[in-house]
């Protein structure tokens, strides 16, 4: 069976969310910490979870308030025939269309069969699991066989239950057993003979104390037949399913590492006797090394028995996923939303490139498109400086610095990244308006993306070297003396001046400060064009952000408004 | 032998029928073949009666349940029409007597669509009809829907198939036998054999293959055991001397059917039938209870409490003999009556004054009673009279409902509960005792009978046939 729609109201840190699904296998649900990825899992798991007396507290219900049902709804399609037979939920079809992304009430022509599955839980806590239509509102009982039999298993955070056999675990599961109680009896039954097998050692001082018994017995004409001894009790010593373990050797199972044992449930999940299995996921990536990750990806993306919700905060499980199988997750004001990275909005944005080579950037909520090397570490240091001022890093507003290797590149992907409903910032030359214009900068501004350009078609260097106080115009000539430029070389071809050899002493003027600028930046050899370098200049130039005058000037106006976009926008 | 053909039914995956006769083991058939299928069948039939009649010899086969669902083919069709109400465009939960057929085009039409054939196909494996020759040709065509579907196997008799005049029935040269494999024809009559009745049983079979091949038949003496003729005018039974071939079957328990065609004519002559029997023998009412539903208007449009009394009066009369004699001339009239020491029944009199004072159902239910009750008077129409207290009973119950509101509900429920008589002397017609079975059968007037009336009517008696005729040579 596979998801098709989920509709999630009032659940946890869900007050609304509606998300059609593609007709695909893998989805990877990423987006910034709380956005509630891991709700969604939750939510599945809880539609089809097969206990009838599941436990649901108030802090279940969005932000507490039990007032609101929490309400799952779940279309199901690639049923089997048993759920679709009059006996079991015939009378309850709906249509899917997977094109249009459309519920009809009762199937079309070509629609696939699907069911409408939902989970509520009003103020008293008592999950309800229907089958419901439009035509039929209150719907039939979603029997708990049934939901076993969607068998959806959650490779959560505390998954040590998930290695028993425990009632609704995959080991459950792929056991091949009509009664898994009445198997366990027969092993409690083993295990008391066994033990009487012992008896000499394991049971010595219990059986002196029966023997005293049956001495005291035997005085006061209470009859014996054979004889007192210690032995197991059926009735009250009997192994629950939950003690049963998987152990190797004598080690059990739950010893092995955190990544070990999730990978092994999720094979496991793949192994049950059920064909079809939904697995969700949650943090793909813990306790793993990238090189299991990707084993680990290829297993999922192997398997075509299953349908796999995941989430993750790991680049390199990013990397191993195709465009298609990521879905951004958004918190916002009045709901959650899931958007697909791939769709109409997309094309040509080539996003998948974007996913490999930055990964980062799409676990973030709020993008900054820097040009280059220059600018993203030239942020860094900003960023740092920010941080020492007593400011808020970066991070914690979940914005990242993105390169995006190049003038030309700086539209397509801020565009892209809002598409996905990216909070997004681009920081560009102005130097190169033929990649990067200032008619580009006004179409991204309409689609309300914030654009940091440098008047005058300056590049970051240039118009540094115009606004910064001379001292710092003087420290930034000197770190690149010392990364090893030849300085006075540059700055010379670009001005055709005699200059001191001590760079400290070089006088203020207009047009040193223009060759300076231009040196900086020159194709042949500029000064700050690693992110390392960038940042160390940035830390040469800090002090000049205590100079009233010098807050006045574009550099720092401008970055003024990259801060106010990081807290506010 | 049977059992031979119960495995080739339950094999058979094409469409396919079996010619089978009143009494010769077509349920047992039925049950045999669903308990050697692997996977469920749906089995049809057309009554009520029929389902009970199907799921008891199921259970006495120990046939497991999941490897059936019964049902009437109405009662289906109008589920799957309701499951679906946007596609078959159908929403009438509870279709009146004119709307059957177009219910019936509703489902063929949404068998065709691809999801419903998924449901039917995870639904059953196969289908059995019972008692085809009863389908009507909208019933015909769901069924060839449904066979299009999944393995169908039609049990009937074409000599069984009587119809109401408005009725069309399926044609079996042109529908079944060019489309329909003939899978097997029963050939012992278990029925008699059963009851110990091995000459009425072969009498039968042979009249069967006479009536079947176009010929008469003969009912001249010595007629075999179990088999009696009563040579009787029946046209006018002024002369009560007439009616006293009855009398011996009310010496003994078992229940005894007295059957005429199922004409108009032969239906009121029914009701006459009982009226001169003093109500010894009960007459039966058609499905729908016309009657019932008349009188029923008539009261809920009456204005004044008079009117309505004397709408009550008459009713009693259709059903009872002698109401006029235990009622005084004032409650006749619609009026309050004043006791008097002359009156003899002052609890009828004091009931019907009741009535006129509230007519509430509690003072109608209380009225009827006392005139049904009273010694002087004899019930003869105890299907009728005993529907309308059924209707009382449930308008009492359910506040909510109008009188005719509650005649609708009860009416539902009749088609499951059956007629609410437990006398078991009765006088119906063919039609309306088609697939029952009684011990004892009264033919009544068989000289002006159709073969197959005669047929259907001959076979309802298990263990003997009483034939009413002037004539010794049968169809007249």
């Amino acid at each position: 069976m596979k998801i098709r729609r989920i509709s999630i109201q009032n659940f946890r840190g869900i007050k609304d969310l509606e998300w059609n699904l593609p007709d695909q296998r893998v989805f990877c649900l990423i987006g910034k910490g709380d956005s509630a990825k891991t709700t969604i899992l939750e939510a599945i798991r809880c539609a089809f979870n097969p206990q009838w007396n599941l436990a649901f507290n108030d802090s279940d219900f969005h932000l507490c308030k039990t007032d609101v049902p929490i309400k799952i709804e779940i279309v199901i399609g690639d049923l089997p025939d048993e759920f679709c037979a009059e006996q079991k939920y015939g009378a309850h079809l709906r249509g899917w269309d997977k094109a249009a992304f459309n519920l009809h009430d009762e199937p079309e022509d070509g629609d696939e069969i699907v069911l409408s599955v939902r989970l509520t839980v009003g103020k008293e806590l008592e999950p309800k699991w229907r089958v419901i239509t439009a035509r039929n509102a209150d719907g039939v009982d979603f029997r708990s066989a049934d939901r076993a039999r969607v068998n959806v298993g959650l490779i959560g955070s505390y998954s040590e239950k998930q290695l028993t056999w425990a009632s609704g675990t995959a080991l459950a599961r792929i056991t091949e057993a009509e009664n898994l109680s009445e198997s366990l009896v027969d092993a409690t039954r083993a295990a008391r003979s066994s033990l009487d097998g012992q008896r000499a050692t394991a049971l010595k001082s219990f059986d002196t104390a029966a023997a005293k018994s049956e001495a005291v017995a035997k005085k006061l004409g209470v009859p014996v037949d054979d004889s007192f001894k210690a032995h197991l009790d059926l009735a009250s010593i009997s192994i629950r399913l939950g003690g049963l373990t998987l152990h190797d050797g004598e080690i059990p199972l739950r010893q092995l590492g955190l990544g070990s044992r999730r990978m092994l449930l999720c094979g496991i999940q793949k192994e049950g006797l059920d064909e079809q299995h939904i697995t969700l996921f949650d943090e793909v990536e813990l306790g793993l090394e990238p090189h299991r990750i990707a084993r680990l990806m290829r297993h999922i993306k192997e398997d075509p028995t299953g349908q796999y919700f995941l989430t993750t905060h790991s680049p390199s499980v990013l990397r191993e996923l195709t465009v298609d199988e990521l879905h951004v997750v958004h918190k916002l004001e009045g709901g959650v939303e899931v958007v697909a990275t791939t769709g109409k909005d997309l094309d040509g944005l080539n996003v998948q490139g974007h996913i490999r080579s930055s990964a980062e950037a799409f676990l973030s909520m709020k993008v900054i498109v820097c040009e280059g090397a220059t600018e993203v570490g030239f942020l860094r240091g900003l960023d740092n400086f920010w941080v020492a001022e007593g400011l808020n890093p970066l991070s914690y507003a979940g914005a990242v610095l993105l390169d995006a290797r190049g003038a030309s590149k700086i539209k397509p992907l801020a565009a892209g990244f809002k598409a996905l409903h990216y909070d997004v910032f681009a920081v560009a030359d102005g130097d190169a308006p033929q990649q990067f214009s200032p008619n580009d900068a006004e179409d991204l501004t309409k689609q309300a993306i914030e654009v940091l350009i440098w008047s005058d078609q300056l590049a970051l260097e240039q118009r540094a070297m115009l606004d910064l106080p001379w001292s710092s115009v003087l420290a930034s000539v000197k770190l690149g003396q010392d990364l090893g430029h030849p300085v006075h070389d540059n700055v010379r071809s670009k001005l055709d001046i005699a200059l001191d050899a001590d760079v400290m002493q070089w006088p203020e003027s207009p047009e040193l400060r223009k060759a300076i600028g231009d040196a900086a930046k020159s194709k042949s050899s500029p000064w700050f064009k690693s992110i390392s370098d960038a940042q160390a200049w940035f830390e040469v130039i800090a002090p000049a952000f205590a100079d009233p005058d010098f807050k006045q000037r574009e550099l720092a106006s401008k970055l003024s408004r990259l801060r106010t976009w990081v807290d506010h926008g | 032998m049977d059992e031979d053909l119960a495995r080739t039914l339950a094999q058979f995956d094409g469409k396919g029928y079996v010619i089978a006769p009143a009494g010769y083991g077509k349920t047992h058939l039925i049950a045999s073949a669903v308990k050697a299928a692997s996977k469920r069948q749906l089995v049809l039939t057309h009554t009520y009666a029929g389902v009970h009649a199907i799921k008891k010899k199921m259970q006495s086969l120990a046939v497991p349940s999941s490897n059936y669902q019964i049902d009437t083919i109405a009662s289906w069709a109008l589920r799957l029409c309701l499951y679906f109400p946007k596609t078959s465009k159908w929403t009438k939960e509870y279709p009146e007597a004119k709307d059957w057929a177009r219910l019936y085009e509703a489902c063929a039409g949404l068998l065709e669509r691809p999801f419903v054939e998924r449901l039917v196909r995870c639904s059953y494996a196969g289908i059995y009809v019972d008692e085809y020759q009863d389908c009507s040709t909208q019933q015909h065509l769901l069924i060839s829907a449904l066979a299009n579907l999944l393995p169908c196997r039609l049990l009937g008799d074409p000599m069984q198939a009587i119809f109401d005049f408005d009725d069309q029935p399926i044609n079996w040269e042109q529908q079944i036998y060019p489309h329909y494999k003939l899978l097997g024809e029963l050939t012992k009559p278990w029925r008699w054999h059963i009851a110990g009745a091995t000459e009425l049983g072969d009498w039968l079979d042979d009249v069967g293959k006479r009536l079947r091949a176009g010929q008469q038949i003969s009912l001249a003496a010595p007629l075999p055991k179990g088999i009696k003729r009563v040579s009787v005018d029946l046209t006018d039974f002024t002369n009560m001397k007439r009616l006293n071939f009855f009398y011996p079957f009310l010496d003994h328990d078992e229940a005894v059917i007295a059957i005429h065609a199922g004409d108009q004519k032969s239906k009121n002559k029914t009701h006459k039938l009982a009226q001169s029997l003093g109500g010894k023998f009960s007459s039966i009412e058609e499905v729908e209870g016309k009657d019932l539903f008349n009188f029923i208007k008539k009261l809920e449009a009456a204005k004044e409490a008079g009117q309505r009394l004397c709408l009550v009066i008459e009713f009693c009369k259709k059903c009872c003999n002698g109401v006029g004699e235990i009622l005084s001339a004032a409650t006749k009239r619609g009026e309050l009556a004043k006791a008097t020491r002359a009156t003899k029944y002052p609890d009828v009199l004091h009931a019907a004054n009741q009535y006129l004072a509230c007519d509430s159902t509690t003072n109608l239910v209380r009225l009827i009673n006392a005139i049904q009750g009273n010694p002087q008077t004899s019930i003869y129409r105890r299907d009728l009279l005993y529907r309308l207290l059924s209707v009382l009973r449930v308008h009492q119950v359910n506040e909510g409902l109008s009188l005719s509101e509650s005649a609708h509900r009860y009416q539902r429920d009749f088609r499951h509960s059956g007629r609410p008589i437990r006398h078991n002397k009765l006088i119906g017609t063919t039609l309306l005792v088609k697939g029952l079975e009684y011990p004892h059968a009264i033919v009544l007037e068989a000289d002006a009978m159709s073969p197959k009336d005669l047929y259907v009517a001959l076979t309802r008696g298990a263990k003997t046939v009483t034939i009413v005729s002037l004539k010794t040579v049968l169809p007249g």
